[in-house]
């Protein structure tokens, strides 16, 4: 598969969340706004890219059996890591994220790639795979987030665009499955 | 008193799929029947409790004494993946029977959020204790308890209207997960009616 | 180059060096991050007082029954302030973290909400409601006479549909209150005050005895109201 398509390969057709359906949790739980959304999927993409990249590196260095632990090992240790990060460059957005950070590592997204691509595949693939799958990740948790903070904040991006409370239901617990919900049946119409 | 209380509020108030959206690939997955959900129910309840005691003696006797907190997530999860590893060989061994019923829904856990994220807020001492010291281990084996039963009762309830939902005529676009997650919403809705309970 | 054999020696191996190399390079992060997120916690800590107290130079952390306050000092080592961060278990989602600054005749000089789980765009007002210019102003309230919603008897105004938050926040100050009588001393008498080393009040009158409980305080007895502090 040649570079570009391995790239964009994550951001419709095979979109981990819209069309996979893998890594549901932290799309319902941090899509309150844009931003939220969006951070999300950039720390996801962060640990998907060196997770993938030094998977394929030691591949040939695992025993089978143990695989999987190993490469939850290393996927955890880099979810340590942009944990640590955040916490001392971009406390605000650590806050908000909160109990997410530390669940990318059952992010079945993560673990999904290792297993079916850095494991069989080159460096360089593996972290082009690693990039689109995470970026068109991030790109669909960021539509929802402003959906459902246009819809329940009347803001965007952070913006107040009408000083008042929104549908708030929208920001709250229901409005994430409703909102998930058409998004899938759009993409999916779209995808036909 | 509060024990009960910590029930209700993990179970209801708080519960884990409908209000803190840990646990959704396996409840969009596998509540097809309500007979399966009962199953990955009581799979869930069983490793949930046993993984919160064991990353609870690591917690306080590993991690915090040797102030090595940051290791928290290998830790954890590696627990998890081992313990996970561990239920299904003795089960196996023990009771064939008691493994093919819940056989298959043994190795989704190790993803499952709900269990890392459970070991997480009790590691941290950050749930809802109900006024009782949350870095001890009774509250937090109640906790796990509680969570697990509002993990089950959320799936069953999904199952039930599920089964009922395969018979209605969809439009094509929204079968399946769609409608599901908008079947999870109204749910959503109905159980913030629980707010303020405790 | 073929995988490696899945014998129980190397999977172990395997399993404990990757283990072992993680560690050690979380290690590492974890030690160059730990100087910027004490800072952060800093940084967030003085932006919270700076809401909550007057002007200050300094500040004195000190938790007084396990609970955390924070004296805030002038450049001439005058009291200016003090702080509490209370947390109340009354809220409708669950507890409600408030940092409540009193200023030296124990009145409320500001406050801010740390944490709460409220019902957004009912209880989660209170960051603003009870704020001046708010409907439920407390600022400058004097809290000897505990602060109660209207529906119980008091007089702040409850935020509207939200009886229950708003009845927290109350708790919530009522408990910053009693701390801070408990750390700093009052100067507003009952019929007897105590008074610790770092507090001035104003003119006592009608004292009747004092005395000097221990190092740092002195206890004020009156005939009728009024004090005056004189260390």
């Amino acid at each position: 598969m040649n570079n570009w398509k391995n790239f964009t390969k994550g951001f419709i057709k095979e979109n981990p969340v819209l069309v996979m359906l893998l890594g549901c949790c932290p799309t319902l739980g941090t899509t309150t706004s844009a931003i939220n959304g969006l951070s999300m999927g950039l720390a996801t993409t962060f640990v998907l890219v060196c997770s993938n990249i030094v998977i394929s590196l030691i591949k040939n260095l695992i025993p089978d059996k143990v695989r999987i632990p190993s490469y939850i090992v290393v996927i955890a240790s880099f979810v340590t890591v942009i944990d640590l990060l955040m916490q001392a460059y971009l406390p605000g957005i650590y806050e908000t994220l909160g109990l997410f950070i530390p669940l990318i590592v059952v992010n079945c997204i993560v673990l999904g790639r290792a297993e079916a691509f850095a494991s069989k595949n080159g460096v360089w693939a593996s972290c082009v795979d690693g990039l689109g799958m995470g970026l068109g990740y991030a790109l669909a948790l960021m539509i929802l987030g402003a959906v459902r903070e246009v819809l329940g904040s009347l803001s965007i991006f952070g913006w107040q665009f009408i000083q008042a409370d929104g549908i708030l239901v929208f920001v709250l617990a229901p409005g994430a499955f409703f909102g998930l919900a058409y998004f899938i049946a759009v993409v999916r119409r779209f995808n036909k | 008193m509060a024990y009960i209380l910590i029930i209700i509020s993990a179970m209801l108030v708080n519960n884990i799929v409908l209000a803190q959206f840990l646990g959704i690939c396996p409840f969009l997955g596998v509540s097809g029947k309500v007979k399966t959900a009962v199953g990955m129910g009581s799979a869930v309840l069983f490793v949930m409790t046993l993984a919160t005691i064991v990353t609870w003696l690591v917690q306080t006797y590993i991690l915090n004494p040797l102030g090595i907190q940051f290791m928290q997530t290998v830790a954890f999860i590696l627990i998890i993946a081992a313990l996970v590893q561990m239920v299904e060989i003795i089960l196996k061994k023990i009771s064939p029977s008691l493994y093919q019923a819940l056989g298959i829904f043994l190795p989704l856990i190790t993803t499952n959020c709900a269990i890392l994220g459970v070991a997480i807020l009790v590691g941290n001492g950050t749930y809802n204790s109900m006024g009782l010291d949350a870095t001890s281990l009774l509250p937090a084996i109640v906790f796990a308890i509680g969570t697990a039963l509002g993990f089950m009762l959320a799936l069953v309830i999904f199952a039930g209207i599920r089964e009922h939902l395969a018979k209605l005529p969809i439009p094509e676009g929204m079968k399946g997960v769609p409608a599901a997650l908008v079947v999870a919403g109204i749910l959503a809705l109905a159980f913030m009616g629980f707010s303020g309970l405790v | 180059m073929a995988k490696k054999q899945s014998s129980l020696i190397n999977m172990v191996l395997t399993l404990f060096v990757i283990t072992v190399v993680a560690a050690v390079a979380l290690g590492f992060v974890y030690y160059f991050t730990q100087e910027p997120i004490a800072q952060v916690k800093e940084k967030k800590l003085n932006e919270g007082l700076m809401k909550v107290l007057p002007a200050f130079d300094h500040q004195v952390a000190e938790e007084v029954e396990g609970v955390p306050t924070y004296k805030a000092f002038d450049a001439n080592e005058q009291l200016v302030g003090t702080a509490v961060e209370v947390v109340t278990d009354k809220g409708f989602g669950g507890d409600v973290k408030v940092l409540v600054g009193f200023d030296t005749d124990g009145k409320i000089f500001g406050y801010t909400v740390l944490e709460h789980k409220e019902t957004a765009g009912l209880g989660s007002k209170m960051g603003d409601w009870f704020q001046e210019g708010g409907k439920g102003n407390v600022i400058g309230k004097d809290l000897s006479t505990p602060a109660k919603v209207k529906k119980d008897g008091g007089d702040v105004d409850a935020i509207t549909a939200a009886t229950i938050s708003s009845r927290a926040f109350c708790d919530a100050l009522n408990k910053a209150y009693a701390t801070y009588v408990n750390t700093v001393g009052s100067c507003v008498s009952t019929d007897t005050l105590i008074i610790k080393s770092d507090l001035k009040c104003d003119t006592l009158t009608n004292v009747s005895t004092i005395r000097k409980t221990d190092e740092n305080s002195i206890e004020v007895t009156f005939k009728e109201e009024g004090g005056q502090d004189n260390e």
